[in-house]
């Protein structure tokens, strides 16, 4: 069945108010799943505390949720944050590896972008979701009764593009270990799969226009642009909603989903189709 | 549940007992459609079933229509369109399914025959866009929404040997589901593909006569197919017809919208993408 009543997810990256984790979070509890929520603490992120995600599966009624803050690449903390979701819930049954860098600095040319730059996209992005993989995987292996892993890539995990090359190397790399660790663990009916989002409505966009508008174009009007070209590539002529990314999910969690494992589905409106 | 409450399915090449077609048929009405299946003539004396899968619809409590027609024929496909609005007044969701059953086509390029390449191509490519047009049209008649899935294979993602005509068909409905998708998106029409790994319908039977070495027992080479399956998924097991109607319900609701144009693997793991 599409419902979720009785299991247990764990959503990275779930603080950001217009944020794909949020979505996916909101819609599990919406599924009937209790959730765990993560993101880094406020005091070490531009990003509003968990509160407001908390709040609204609250007020689904009935959906029972936690928050949980930490670095997703710190391997103490994963392991704090780990025993912090299953001494509360009891078990984890659906993985959720959406929490990434914010885009910085490493937007730049290659030959531009600095070690630390580079360092930091591949550690919270790859060494982040390997580090909650083998956590989670750990954890579903011990119950013994399967299990979903679902890591956020991109499409820019599928085709490099200028400017991305530390983020589309992170990216591609969450691909392939989705796919490495969907053969070690299909025996034991865990399904471990990717989404691949398009441009998605979110804070991320915003920071992405500061981040890469010409000197000579305001941010608001780059943003724009970056909007309608999305719109003219996609098929359905709009820019994804979070929500969409969320049914995504949703679907790959669910039973409906049980044969489908180590696959990388696109949402992003029918542009890349691949 | 994917609600399709109020929805008319058209599915085509439902039939089989143990086929796709028919599980995706009865899926769609579990979660809530009424069904036009389709197949060649009741009397072909291969697939016989249109009447039983019908019957099973409508103890689901959906209506169902049997509407027997050659897809690879513009006027009988034209046929079934009429037929499906006359009934029902509607086709949500089209699904091309109906393929050229495994034969002659199974060998070796250099001793493929035009006849048999012909008809590969005319049933899964020409029948895929006689139907694909004929449904396009009425959903765009009446403002457009809608969902088209095209089944295709593991076979339309990577050559295979002895499959020539038919990963040239399965590879083709791929190309003309995404062409598709990007004419359809703006009506808010979504076209996708599922390309299911080996099945154990009706189907396996014809390729492991197809594919048996000299001197191999075609049921000792279909279980040694199966088992080469098995071993080569993550899950350890075969694709199931109702894996491939799972997945066919959740692009048939408005929850996969923004994935047009996709190719669905649906292989437990065998090729990851």
């Amino acid at each position: 069945m599409v419902e979720l009543d009785g299991k247990v997810a764990f959503v990275t990256g779930a603080a950001g108010l217009k944020g794909i984790g949020h979505a996916i979070a909101v819609r599990l509890a919406e599924r009937g799943a209790s959730v765990a929520v993560n993101d880094l603490h406020p005091s070490e992120s531009r990003r509003q505390n968990l509160q407001d995600v908390i709040s609204e599966i609250e007020g689904l009624g009935g959906g029972r949720c936690l928050a949980v803050y930490g670095d997703i690449a710190d391997s103490a903390q994963v392991e704090r944050m780990f025993a912090e979701v299953c001494n509360h819930f009891g078990r984890l049954d659906i993985m959720v590896n959406n929490a990434a860098a914010p885009s910085g600095p490493d937007r730049v040319p290659l030959v531009d972008l600095q070690e630390e730059h580079f360092d930091r996209v591949q550690r919270v992005n790859v060494r982040g979701t390997y580090l909650c993989c083998r956590a989670a995987a750990r954890q579903m292996l011990a119950q013994g009764e399967g299990g979903r892993i679902i890591n956020i890539s991109s499409v820019i995990g599928k085709h490099g593009v200028a400017l991305y090359a530390a983020y589309a190397a992170s990216k591609f790399a969450i691909r392939g270990l989705t796919q490495s660790l969907a053969h070690e663990l299909g025996p034991d009916n865990i399904t471990v799969n990717a989404i691949c989002p398009g441009l998605t409505e979110s804070e991320r966009v915003d920071d992405l226009a500061h981040q890469l508008h010409p000197s000579n174009i305001a941010t608001g009007v780059f943003r724009k642009e970056i909007f309608e070209r999305a719109i003219r590539e996609s098929s359905l002529k709009r820019v994804g909603k979070t929500s969409d990314i969320a049914d995504a999910a949703a679907f790959l969690a669910s039973d409906y989903a049980s044969y489908i494992t180590g696959q990388s589905l696109v949402v992003d409106g029918g542009h890349i189709m691949d | 549940m994917y609600n399709l409450n109020g929805k008319v399915a058209l599915v085509t090449g439902a039939a089989g007992q143990k086929g796709i077609g028919r599980a995706i048929a009865l899926r769609l009405a579990q979660e809530g459609a009424d069904l036009v299946v389709n197949d060649l003539s009741e009397d072909d004396g291969i697939r016989s079933g249109l009447p039983d899968v019908v019957a099973e619809i409508e103890g689901l409590g959906q209506r169902a229509l049997a509407a027997y027609a050659d897809v690879s024929q513009a006027d009988e496909v034209e046929r079934v369109v009429a037929q499906a609005l006359e009934r029902f007044g509607r086709i949500d969701i089209l699904v091309n399914n109906a393929g050229a059953p495994a034969g002659r086509d199974r060998v070796p390029v250099v001793d493929l025959e035009e006849d048999a390449f012909d008809l590969v191509q005319r049933v899964n490519v020409k029948g895929t866009y006689l139907c694909c047009r004929a449904v396009a049209r009425h959903m765009l008649d009446r403002g457009g929404g809608g969902t088209i899935i095209n089944i295709s294979s593991m076979a339309g993602k990577f050559g295979v040997p002895r499959y020539a005509a038919y990963c040239a068909s399965k590879f083709a409905v791929r190309g003309f589901t995404q062409a598709l998708a990007r004419e359809l998106g703006a009506a808010g029409i979504t076209v996708y593909a599922i390309c299911p790994g080996l099945i154990a319908s009706e189907r396996i039977d014809d390729m492991a006569a197809a594919l048996a070495p000299d001197g191999v027992d075609p049921a000792d080479h279909r279980e040694v197919m199966i088992a080469d399956s098995i071993k080569n998924s993550a899950l350890g097991r075969m694709v199931g017809q109702d894996d491939v109607a799972d997945i066919a319900a959740f692009l048939a609701s408005d929850q996969a919208d923004f994935m047009t144009g996709a190719s669905l693997t649906v292989d437990g793991g065998f090729r990851s993408e």
